[in-house]
């Protein structure tokens, strides 16, 4: 028997001919599937990532409206306020009048008088910082008084701004030398930005304030009353 | 007999069955377009209903807002944060004037203190009299401290001198905080 299959023009045509009329539903089911493949099926893929896309935006959206809504809602005049105090509590940059100006007062407080003090600098070129990771200034105290007076003085230096810490003390019988640190703190470049969420000054940072503020050398009085958006009406 | 003059009314079985077929094909055709028309509806329904561009606009509006109000933001962010870095340094500092009215307050009368040093970790102590029992009292004093954990650990006598001179005695001592 011979098994070999003649195509040629002749067959073509008689196949063509005899199924002509399922050409169109086949070519149209071909063409479907190419536009599901092609058009279809990237549509809904970019409809799931969409559905992403819109979380990340939402959320986005809400820190911006709640940061809006905070910052619209302080009062100019009690941030100013603040950010002098808690500036001053702690500066950005060394504030050598800021330190002598605390020195000055907890000497005049506590009747202790101030012999020579030296700030050690060190690296000019490097920035020294404590365990807690603050820049300070260092510096050794001499001060004369007896042991209440010198006392005394400590505490009044524990109340004065810029904040200080005290390192190690020798008090002698009229004469004493105090090494302390002096704390200040530049913000990082770049740390303010749109999309962090933002918080009104709350309940214990205000109490914070209006403990700093009754510091012995504080030239700042605030309000009576606090700064949070929760007091006020939301203008939006 | 030419085949295709067929004056009956039956149709052969190989021609049913193709019809049947061509109809199905059609109709798979038909369905196939239409569930393709369908589902390019439905996915643009939603992605024009699930599109982030509105999103987008409304945070570029409040982000112009913002922008105006950027001294402001950046008032609060200081505050904020000197506010918690504060905190840190009041929650970090140690209270000598506490430690050292403590000390000074176990301390007799009849004593004097003719040194005190004092740090972080320990409180050194150079205090001298006339007679040994204020001395005692003292050392008892701080004994009891210890016991009692109240601002010192531990006690360590380093020495204790008389000074024939001045009929003085002196004791140096070491705490630990």
């Amino acid at each position: 028997m011979n098994n070999k299959v003649n195509i040629d023009a002749d067959t073509l045509k008689f196949l063509y001919t005899k199924y002509k009329e399922f050409l169109v539903p086949v070519m149209v089911m071909i063409v479907s599937i190419i536009l599901l493949i092609v058009f279809v099926v990237p549509q809904f893929l970019i409809f799931l990532s969409n559905i992403d896309t819109m979380k990340t935006e939402n959320s986005k959206l809400s820190v911006l409206k709640n940061n809006l809504n905070i910052i619209t809602s302080a009062n100019d005049s009690i941030l100013d306020s603040q950010l002098k105090i808690t500036s001053a509590a702690l500066p950005l940059t060394k504030d050598y009048t800021g330190i002598l100006n605390a020195l000055a007062t907890s000497s005049r407080i506590s009747g202790a008088s101030l012999g020579t003090f030296e700030f050690q600098v060190g690296d000019v070129s490097q920035t020294q910082q404590n365990q807690s990771g603050f820049p300070f200034l260092k510096m050794t105290l001499n001060v004369g008084g007896d042991m209440k007076t010198i006392n005394n003085f400590i505490n009044s230096l524990s109340q004065t701004l810029p904040l200080s810490e005290i390192t190690g003390v020798i008090i002698n019988n009229d004469f004493s030398t105090i090494n302390l640190s002096f704390y200040y703190k530049p913000v990082p470049a770049n740390a303010i930005s749109n999309n962090l969420p933002i918080n009104a000054v709350s309940k214990e940072g205000f109490n914070l304030i209006s403990k700093l503020s009754s510091f012995s050398n504080s030239s700042v009085s605030l309000p009576l009353y606090n700064a949070s958006p929760s007091s006020r009406t939301n203008p939006f | 007999m030419i085949n295709d003059i067929n004056l009956l009314v039956g149709k052969d079985a190989n021609y049913l069955r193709q019809k049947k077929l061509l109809s199905l094909v059609r109709l798979m055709a038909f369905a196939s377009l239409g569930i393709v028309a369908l589902l390019s509806v439905i996915a643009f329904f939603l992605n024009s209903q699930f599109s982030p561009t509105e999103v987008k606009k409304e945070e570029d509006v409040i982000l112009q807002n913002l922008s105006t109000l950027s001294k402001k933001q950046a008032k609060l962010f200081i505050i904020n944060n000197r506010i918690q870095n504060i905190t840190t340094i009041l929650n970090s500092r140690v209270d000598y004037y506490k430690i050292l009215n403590f000390i000074i307050g176990k301390i007799p009368a009849e004593v004097s203190i003719d040194r005190i040093e004092v740090d972080k970790k320990k409180i050194s102590l150079t205090i001298s009299s006339n007679s040994l029992i204020p001395i005692n009292t003292l050392i008892n004093n701080f004994v009891d401290m210890v016991r009692k954990k109240e601002t010192i650990t531990s006690l360590t006598l380093n020495s204790l001198t008389l000074s024939v001179k001045t009929s003085k005695y002196s004791i140096s001592l070491d705490a630990s905080l």
